[in-house]
């Protein structure tokens, strides 16, 4: 019995090995994806002066050195100006449907900044299942409040009575002055850059110094700050584009599956998108595949699987 | 999911038909001179940023 024992332990010490040098592979190779990703993305920075057009992920549109026009600062410009915004929709289903939220990622620049923030050595906040299921519906509000302002303002633009100027910088793209995401890429960046471009100083108007040059900093901060406690603060509570990406996420083409003969419920796939990520109740789910509006197919829970139960399914 | 790329497919070719992506580049469009600017401004720390002469 007891070299049976033995042999049983070498077996699942043997399994956790070839888990952990494939779950290395899996995260490895997502690192790489993110550092490329953002440099694509943010090409102007390298060099790089193409346009990849829209894609659904927090990139702000104002940004001289982007390559890629973020979605939902597009929905919200063309949906503002009396438009609906089909071409959005329609990148955002299709690249939904395929991939589900898999840009938030693998791809998403604040999510990669994000992840960043998340390797600071601190304890984690936990956060309690109801309180998590809660803090999510944020996002619904920011979204449909979005949804709100700018079909009103569109509507206004449309029937010649416009009413942009009353809502100032938020006629526009009612989100993007609370998106920290445009606050760390595009204010700042400009705050650096404007000094040197001639004419900068007077195209820089007097009134973004004002409150709300202050309060996007503030914003800023509290993110940075939640994000450092709990991995993908932003992501998982405030992200609009998250949200309306998650309509797609559940139906996508590529999702996490679990092995109903190799999963034990041990709970480690959980613990890990805890710590690491968006917090699915993975569990929760049936093993054909984990339908959940949240899941960014990250493949943390890949990493933690010890019985390797876990795996990327490829079908709808 | 072939309803949700159904969906997404149509509402791509009639944001093609429409020249959104025209009405978007107008929105979102940058100026050659800042993107000169700004390439300038890249540069130098690319280069090195030019360390001026000694006070004589």
């Amino acid at each position: 019995m007891g070299t049976k024992a033995e042999e049983s332990k070498v077996k699942t010490f043997g399994l956790r090995v070839l888990t952990a040098i494939n779950s290395r592979k899996v995260r490895l190779i997502r690192w790489l994806i993110q550092i490329a990703s953002f440099l694509l993305v943010n090409g102007g920075l390298i060099g790089v002066n193409w346009s990849l057009g829209i894609l659904p992920i927090n990139q702000p549109a104002g940004a001289p050195f982007t390559t890629v026009l973020g979605a939902f600062d597009v929905f919200q410009a063309i949906f503002s100006g009396g438009l609906f915004p089909f071409l959005v929709f329609g990148v955002t289903l299709i690249i939904g449907g395929l991939f589900g939220r898999m840009l938030c990622g693998w791809v998403c620049p604040f999510g990669f900044f994000q992840d960043l923030l998340r390797l600071i050595p601190v304890k984690k906040l936990k956060i309690s299942k109801p309180l998590n299921k809660g803090l999510r519906d944020i996002r619904a509000v920011i979204f449909w409040g979005v949804i709100l302002v700018g079909s009103f303002v569109g509507y206004k633009e449309l029937i010649n009575q416009s009413v942009a100027e009353n809502f100032g910088v938020f006629a526009q793209q009612p989100w993007t002055p609370f998106n920290p995401a445009a606050t760390l890429f595009v204010m700042f960046f400009y705050m650096i850059f404007w000094k040197q471009y001639p004419g900068g100083s007077e195209d820089f108007a007097a009134g973004d110094w004002s409150f709300m040059f202050y309060f996007r900093i503030v914003i800023l901060l509290v993110v940075i700050g939640f994000s450092i406690f709990i991995p993908r603060f932003y992501c998982r509570y405030v992200c609009p584009i998250g949200y309306a990406m998650g309509f797609t996420a559940k139906y996508s083409l590529i999702g996490i599956a679990r092995n109903p003969a190799r999963c034990t419920r041990c709970g480690d796939c959980e613990e890990m998108c805890e710590r690491t990520a968006m917090q699915v109740p993975i569990l929760d789910y049936s093993y054909q595949r984990v339908r959940d509006a949240n899941c960014t197919n990250c493949g943390n829970c890949l990493d933690a699987c010890p019985h390797g139960a876990i795996y990327f399914k490829f079908k709808g | 999911m072939i309803v949700i790329l159904a969906i997404g497919s149509i509402a791509l070719v009639i944001g093609i038909i429409l020249g959104m992506h025209e009405k978007i580049n107008e929105l979102f469009h940058i100026s050659p001179t800042l993107i000169e600017a700004f390439e300038k401004f890249i540069e130098q720390y690319i280069k090195g940023i030019p360390i001026p002469p000694p006070v004589s």
